[in-house]
């Protein structure tokens, strides 16, 4: 059940990296036949229900669990996961300078411990619409995607997820919690 | 109407002095500019014991009033409950009309009469008249279809009172903090359909009144489902690479417009959902997204950065020929086209985000004065619309009449609100 997750999460990273090559079309609305759609899968069997509504969504599994992994990665894995935030200035996704020295330490841990993957979530904060802000946390995630593959992580390491202004670290209205909010998490 | 009428006629008029052909102003509606067309509900007769959530006069007054086409006049201890107990002296000068009625037990719930009686003509006139068996438990919904019956007998056009909104509710306390739910129009008779640890998205209702299309991250990506809300089921619709948000469905019910980004960044397409076809429908290297459909299906709205900032753009879907709708310098988000197709309700940065108009014939108007709205959706009759904005330090569900007239929060407790969609005619 995971793997797969894990297969769509690369695919997403290649894509949006633009590593494979996918036909681009012109507005002119042809039919995308590089898109394959499956009949809709039913998911009504299983639900279980809490006061009359339909419960779904458990607390996500981390990728690196159960990996064999030595003494001193797993040390390095804990403190690496204490140190995994950047911060991003207001509608931007470039990275600030001072996150430079967080990021190549993750890379140094990520192309020693080929095994482990991260994804890493973007997110933004609250102002605008969340369905424009979903876009702007893609970039995010992916401009640190970028980052770490010039670094030299390989990109079936890494996977990327936006959370748009979903998922806030503070969920406070004001200037305090949007400077929190507007981040990428490196998560293992 | 007039001040109303008479603050557009000079706003033509300055841009036809000014030579522009697209107007970049900004005009805040403050609400009162002027007053509605007066109307008095009177309390309906044998309801002094009923419970405050039964009143309805209270109900048929409050759903008036947010059309922001009347304005409910106090009945100050009327006691009229039948149109022939209605004296014309008795009702303040200008009263168009007075809805009377009264409430009796019946024999499974209630005996509702209402008549409707205009006082144009100088003597009062009854020009609606029912009397109706309510079953007990659903007097607050007959409340809204005398609402209905009263506003379109005045204005010739539906009102849509007995509708209903989706939404997404986050109440970070809970185990399942993101929560799907729909209400009444007005807020009330809330039911939690759908909880979860993990985000959830976009509601938006298909024609049929029963199907909601949604997005969900509870496999750790965000993934478009829809949901019967009927028979509980419901079904993985897309689950791409990247992006799979924003669903919005046709007019006809037949296919779903989404954001992917699959192919490197987010783009528009077209799932025609019988057929399982995809079509791709824009294609350049900034975002597009927020796809919106005009009442024909024949063009779709949405928000691109091809031009810089993100503004809004129309692409006409069987020709692919794209035209930019909003020239305004600033952010242009959020486009949702009026039923009649006289232009577009959107969210547009000035000062904050604020709920705007932009009609066709040129002019772009804010409807609120707060800063943080969001998710701007109209109801099927184009009289009414519903927003979520901070206020307090949480995020409401806020409702604003199409003319800017009257606003009013819907829901601010019990969590933040988040996501409204109004259903169509066939929500209830």
């Amino acid at each position: 059940m995971l793997k797969k997750y894990f297969f769509c999460f690369s695919a997403v990273l290649l894509f949006t990296l633009g590593l494979t090559g996918c036909a681009t079309k012109n507005e002119d609305g042809n039919t995308d036949s590089t898109a394959i759609v499956e009949d809709p899968s039913i998911v009504e069997s299983g639900d279980s229900m809490e006061n009359g509504a339909i419960v779904v969504g458990d607390d996500y599994a981390s990728p690196n669990d159960g990996l064999e992994l030595s003494r001193e990665q797993r040390a390095k894995l804990q403190a690496l996961k204490q140190d995994n935030v950047i911060y991003f200035a207001f509608d931007s996704d470039a990275i600030p300078n001072n996150y430079i020295s967080l990021l190549e330490a993750h890379a140094d841990f990520l192309r020693t411990a080929s095994k482990v993957t991260i994804i890493i979530e973007g997110h933004t904060d609250e102002r605008g619409t969340p369905e424009y802000n979903i876009a702007l946390g893609e970039r995010r995630a992916r401009s640190v995607a970028q980052y770490l593959l010039n670094l030299g992580v390989p990109a079936q390491q890494i996977s990327i997820v936006s959370y748009g202004e979903e998922k806030p670290q503070l969920f406070e209205h004001n200037e305090n919690a949007w400077k929190k909010n507007r981040r990428a998490v490196i998560s293992y | 109407m007039k001040v109303w009428e008479k603050a557009f006629s000079a706003l033509v008029l300055f841009w036809g002095f000014a030579g522009t052909g697209q107007a970049d102003l900004n005009l805040e509606i403050t609400g009162g500019m002027d007053i509605g067309r007066k109307i008095v509900v009177v309390p309906f007769g044998g309801q002094s014991a009923a419970r405050e959530d039964q009143d309805l006069a209270g109900i048929i007054a409050a759903d008036l009033t947010r059309s922001g086409v009347f304005s409910p006049v106090a009945a100050g201890g009327q006691k009229a409950s039948t149109g022939d107990e209605v004296r014309t002296s008795d009702f303040p000068a200008g009263t168009e009309a007075v809805v009377v009625g009264r409430v009796a037990k019946g024999a499974s719930g209630y005996v509702v009469n209402f008549e409707l009686v205009s006082l144009t003509s100088g003597n009062p006139l009854v020009i609606q008249g029912v009397k109706a068996d309510v079953p007990a438990g659903r007097l607050r919904e007959y409340g809204h279809r005398i609402s209905d019956q009263v506003y379109e007998k005045l204005t010739g056009t539906k009102g849509g009172f007995g509708t209903r909104i989706a939404y997404i509710k986050r109440s970070f306390a809970s185990k399942h903090p993101y929560q799907l739910a729909v209400a009444d129009y007005d807020g009330k008779n809330e039911k939690v359909l759908l909880v979860s640890s993990q985000p959830l998205m976009s509601p938006r209702w298909r024609n049929d009144g029963r199907t909601l299309a949604y997005v969900s991250f509870e496999q750790r990506k965000p993934q478009i489902y829809t949901l019967d809300i009927v028979s509980r089921s419901r079904k993985l619709i897309t689950s791409f690479p990247g992006l799979n948000s924003n669903p919005a469905w046709s007019p006809d019910g037949s296919s779903l417009a989404m954001v992917l980004s699959k192919d490197g960044n987010p783009e528009i397409y077209v799932l025609n959902l019988a057929a399982r076809s995809l079509k791709r429908i824009t294609s350049n290297p900034g975002i597009d997204t927020e796809p919106s459909w005009s009442p024909d299906g024949r063009n779709l709205y949405f928000v691109s950065e091809r031009a810089g900032a993100p503004q809004v753009f129309s692409v006409d879907l069987s020709s692919g020929a794209v035209s930019r709708v909003t020239r305004s310098p600033v952010k242009n988000l959020s486009p949702v086209v009026m039923p009649d197709n006289s232009g577009i309700v959107l969210i547009n940065q000035n000062g904050g985000f604020r709920v705007s108009r932009q009609d066709f014939s040129g002019s772009l108007y804010s409807l609120t004065g707060t800063s943080l709205d969001e998710s701007p959706t109209v109801s099927p009759g184009g009289n009414m619309i519903i927003y979520n904005t901070v206020k307090g330090g949480r995020s409401v569900l806020a409702l604003v009449s199409a003319n800017g007239r009257y606003r009013e929060v819907l829901r601010n407790s019990g969590g933040e609100y988040y996501f409204p969609s109004w259903s169509g005619y066939a929500g209830k």
